[in-house]
């Protein structure tokens, strides 16, 4: 008995002692934001004298409204995140009847909710969606706004915004881009006699073989988080695929194309032949994508496929110090033509199902956030984690800068699955998965595919 | 004596060597929840400087004492409406002659197999339309009818076995109502079955994101476990792990201390002498 | 006479919990199965199609190819689960000192959430750094199973983190019926010259036997309704080796968007669990009175 009762003070005790830590630093927190929220109104002042902007004569709404906004989730730092404080903070100084309630959900869970609130009639007034194929159904049933006739529209890269146009209306506003990319442990490179990244298919497995013979393991992939199956397939798929038919994807839904073409039974197949030739770590299929992450921050594996999107995890000091770099994998033989994958991450959509007020009030925000002389602009170019694809506005990543100058001149590509009805990526990742195990081949991944293809698009 | 002193202490020691393999996962998440926050090396190298970054950062993420009200609120309404209708038609359903009672046991059994995730969207529909979509009610009726099926199940199995109908039946014609000996007799003697199901169904409760997912929109409305959603990440967005752990722990603590009281409960002879009657 | 009156009275006892029941409950279990006869992916329109869906399943064969690793995620659940949390229910309730403490620590995986369960786990079964590798290297062993990304046990795998998980709660309940066997009965068994393990083989488990059977039909149902552990752990993978029923639904519906098709199959499982239910309580029932 008083064991337990001393178990249970100490409990308490350290709960007590956690809480009362916390309350102190987040006091001490808020008078940082408060310093930092004037230094910001100060500034916004200064601009309003300036003028220029193109929200500055706008007018708030009438009566005050709640808006709501759906986000995936947030890498959660110490930080201000953007969508989380940044937004509602900045719209509601600026149009004080607007306030902004944020709801962030992991992915999955995401687009299952999303699409579940408007099935039943009442969506999000603002939320981010993907592009293609994926945004297809929710246009189609007439429950996001056409934004054809928003006037900062063309300051938005025209190519990106064609992903979210359907029957010549935009829908969505793209926030950005990002790209599928290799990640390479420069100094294991340069060990092996690579000062460089490969260019074509020859010198990727040269590289490859000789990492394998110096000790190294040159590759390491999460398979047990089957879509990072996604990551290494679409690349080798870009040149692979589209190089010669840059049409492949609309011609699947014409009969003039099919995934059983000898272009994906050799993106297969080529991917298939990094596995079978002890390239990849052992027992990938048992790794996490996390897992699989840290072995490359460790220095333990010289490689891994993943994206632009992983520039924060894969910076991230692991337990050997190594200079970092990205290519894409050249599926391409020597002389021929190379595609790289870029594609748009995803972009800002709002509610048709929403009254007047509200979709007038997403209207003023809409206006105010991409305006390049508001505050919220200017919070949104240094917080984003995406490429931002609007006229004049740079990424401040040297490196992610570098990678899309050098491959400028050569022609890209979407990330694949954008172009198919959603399940046939799920498809493929499963049965590649058998081929790892050696239970499945090459053909019948691509036969699995366009049937899976052939039940979805019909 | 002396024998059996000695089988304890034996027993003790295997007890301890057994949860300590057992609760072994724990330990990850126990000693990853005091790392730095971008710490990620292999959780298996337990012992780092500890930091108490991850439980600070998580605790003003999750808004905690907004987030803890709300958890208690919704739970505990939650759990006293489900005892109550439990109990209730459980009871009913044990003493019921016939093909009458049979046929309710059956019918709420049923209720187990469906899977919430399955009837998602209509539940959605039902819920709107009564008007009481992104309120804490909407998530309260749903646990309370998820959890119903079995709740009665066990109840009515409970009671079956272990009240005597004699006693009823002594007090009946004493000349006590229905009402009377439910409440004087029935529910003092189920009180290990009603225990077992404040556990047993207030936790998953607590720790359910499920339906506060879909039905609370608005995040002054959050628990706990949903604002720890917002720590996961996804195939572009890595997901926090020590922030996670420590979120998962500072969500976990206030059941965890309510458990610590609940189970002295099950000690033995609290109600075996009048069940023996 | 008395008789009519007092049924009445437990009928009025019903009502609460059948209002629940049907609103939240039934009626949305109905329209799921209207759903099922139409093409609706989810969202925007669809139209009737009467039982084309059905067809379309039973010529895929889509119900028997996901109900193979059901069943055996199920048997497993229900039977180690079982055994696991007797044993523990049995040790819990002797007179030790210090089961205050072992009476609070071995509910501990109840409290924690799915997700970081599931996580966990993938730390205990990783290949590389992961808990059993390790240990496996640190005994000097070699071919640490690789128990996730194997075909023949990535199911048992989850299942086990399952039974993990659900163990304080079956144990619970096994609790509670332990305290309705007096000490007497035990002592008396003794007396007549029952060792302890026929004390507990003859006496305690046939006077549990009303607890078995909850505890049976709990890991019967959560075992049919696997998808949790599945989802988090092996997405159904490698292939197909451990997509069980729930997660076969979840796919269809949610990725495929194929939601009456899906609202199809999901009618389709819940007759044969409720079959399936109901034999092995006739089944459990009948033993009960032989014991």
């Amino acid at each position: 008995m008083k064991k337990k009762l001393i178990s249970l003070l100490m409990t308490v005790a350290m709960a007590g002692s956690v809480l009362m830590g916390s309350s102190i630093v987040s006091a001490a927190e808020n008078a940082e934001t408060e310093t930092e929220a004037a230094a910001e109104e100060t500034e916004e002042s200064a601009d309003e004298s300036t003028g220029g902007g193109t929200s500055d004569g706008l007018e708030d709404v009438s009566e005050p409204v709640t808006l709501s906004l759906m986000v995936t989730t947030r890498p959660s730092t110490d930080a201000k995140d953007f969508y989380l404080d940044w937004l509602p903070e900045l719209v509601h100084e600026r149009f004080p009847n607007i306030t902004i309630e944020v709801e962030q959900l992991p992915t999955d869970q995401y687009k299952q909710t999303v699409r579940l609130r408007f099935a039943s009639g009442e969506g999000p007034d603002l939320f981010t969606w993907w592009a293609k194929k994926q945004a297809e159904d929710l246009v189609q049933a007439e429950y996001v706004r056409d934004l054809s006739d928003f006037n900062l529209l063309d300051k938005f890269d025209a190519s990106i915004t064609s992903a979210y146009t359907f029957d010549d209306k935009v829908y969505g506003l793209p926030l950005g881009t990002s790209f599928l990319t290799t990640w390479y442990n420069k100094d294991m490179f340069a060990e092996v006699g690579y000062d460089t990244y490969p260019t074509n298919w020859d010198e990727f497995i040269d590289v490859c073989q000789k990492l394998k013979d110096a000790g190294y393991t040159p590759i390491t992939c999460g398979d047990n988080s089957s879509f990072v199956i996604q990551f290494a397939m679409y690349q080798i798929g870009a040149s692979e695929i589209y190089a010669e038919n840059p049409d492949f994807d609309n011609q699947l839904y014409t009969g003039e194309t099919k995934f059983t073409d000898e272009c994906w039974v050799d993106t297969v197949s080529k991917l298939q032949y990094l596995y079978d030739n002890g390239y990849v770590v052992e027992d990938s299929l048992g790794l996490s994508q996390d897992q699989s992450r840290q072995l490359f921050i460790d220095g333990e594996a010289a490689m891994i496929f993943d994206g632009s999107f992983g520039y924060t995890q894969l910076m991230n000091e692991g337990a050997a110090d190594f200079e970092r770099g990205m290519f894409c994998v050249p599926s391409n033989a020597e002389g021929e033509d190379f595609v790289y994958n870029w594609t748009s991450a995803n972009a800002l959509f709002t509610s048709n199902l929403s009254d007047e007020l509200h979709q007038q009030a997403c209207d003023l925000v809409m206006q105010y956030w991409f305006d390049e002389s508001s505050p919220l602009f200017e919070a949104w170019v240094e917080n984003t984690t995406d490429i931002i694809a609007f006229e004049g506005v740079s990424d401040s990543r040297e490196m992610i800068n570098e990678y899309l100058d050098r491959y400028k001149d050569f022609q890209n590509i979407d990330n694949l699955n954008n172009a198919w009805p959603e399940g046939v990526s799920d498809e493929m990742c499963s049965r590649f998965q058998e081929v790892i195990t050696g239970d499945a081949t090459a053909e019948d991944v691509c036969e699995a595919m366009q049937a899976k293809f052939e039940e979805l698009a019909g | 004596m002396r024998k059996s002193t000695r089988n304890e202490i034996l027993v003790t020691i295997g007890l301890t060597v057994f949860f300590l393999v057992f609760l072994s996962p724990i330990f990850i998440a126990l000693f990853g929840s005091f790392r730095e926050l971008d710490d990620t090396s292999n959780y298996l190298q337990l012992f780092h400087p500890l930091h108490l970054e991850s439980y600070i950062t998580a605790f003003e993420r999750m808004n905690y004492f907004r987030s803890l009200g709300n958890s208690l609120t919704i739970t505990i309404t939650s759990v006293v409406v489900l005892l109550t209708c439990c109990s209730m038609a459980g009871y009913a359903i044990a003493r019921l002659k016939g093909k009458l009672g049979s046929f309710f046991q059956i019918f709420f059994l049923a209720g187990m197999i469906v899977s919430a995730q399955m009837s998602i969207i209509p539940m959605y529909k039902v819920v709107n339309g009564l008007g009481i979509g992104n309120t804490i009610i909407a998530p309260i009726c749903l646990y309370v009818t998820s959890a119903l099926p079995f709740s009665i199940f066990l109840y009515t199995n409970f009671i079956k076995s272990g009240v005597p109908y004699s006693l009823e039946e002594a007090a009946r014609i004493d000349g006590a109502s229905i009402p009377f000996t439910f409440v004087k007799i029935v529910i003092p003697l189920t009180k290990p079955a009603l225990v077992s199901l404040i556990i047993t169904q207030g936790v998953p409760i607590w720790n359910d994101f499920f339906f506060g997912m879909l039905f609370l929109s608005s995040p002054t409305k959050k628990t706990l476990p949903l604002m720890m959603l917002n720590f996961i990440g996804d195939m572009e967005n890595a997901t926090q792990w020590n922030m996670l752990f420590a979120a998962c722990f500072l969500s976990a603590l206030p059941i965890l201390i309510i458990y610590a009281f609940l189970q002295r409960y099950f000690v033995g002879g609290l109600t075996v002498g009048a069940v023996k009657g | 006479m008395i008789d009519k009156r007092i049924r009445n009275v437990l009928l009025i006892f019903i009502i609460p919990a059948l209002v629940f029941y049907v609103v939240f409950w039934i009626s949305p279990v109905l329209m799921s199965f209207y759903y099922g006869l139409t093409n609706w992916r989810g969202l925007g329109t669809y139209d009737f199609i009467g039982l084309t869906n059905y067809e379309n399943l039973i010529k895929q064969g889509t119900l028997f190819a996901s109900m193979g690793n059901t069943i055996k995620y199920t048997l497993f659940v229900v039977i180690w689960g079982n055994v696991q949390a007797l044993a523990l229910a049995m040790i819990l309730n002797m007179k030790l000192r210090s089961r205050g403490i072992f009476r609070t620590v071995f509910y501990i995986p109840a409290l924690f959430s799915t997700i970081v369960v599931a996580f966990l786990w993938s730390y205990v079964y990783a290949p590389h750094y992961g808990m059993i590798s390790e240990i496996f290297e640190l005994l000097g062993l070699s071919g640490a199973p690789n128990l996730l990304g194997d075909r023949s046990t990535s199911l048992f795998a989850a299942a086990f983190v399952e039974t993990w998980k659900t163990s304080g709660t079956m144990t619970i309940i096994y609790l509670a019926g332990l305290q309705n066997i007096s000490d007497e009965v035990i002592e008396s068994a003794k007396i007549d010259g029952c060792t302890g393990w026929q004390a507990i083989r003859y006496v305690k488990i046939p006077m549990l036997s009303n607890t078995i059977t909850v505890n049976v039909m709990l890991g019967l149902i959560g075992g049919f309704k696997s998808f949790d552990y599945i989802f988090a752990l092996t997405s159904g993978g490698p292939g197909d080796s451990s997509s069980t029923l729930m997660y076969t639904i979840y796919k269809m519906a949610f990725v495929e968007m194929q939601y009456g098709k899906a609202e199809a199959l999901a009618a389709m499982a819940f007759v044969f669990i409720l079959v399936v239910s109901i034999a092995v309580l006739t089944i459990m029932k009948r033993k009960e009175l032989e014991a």
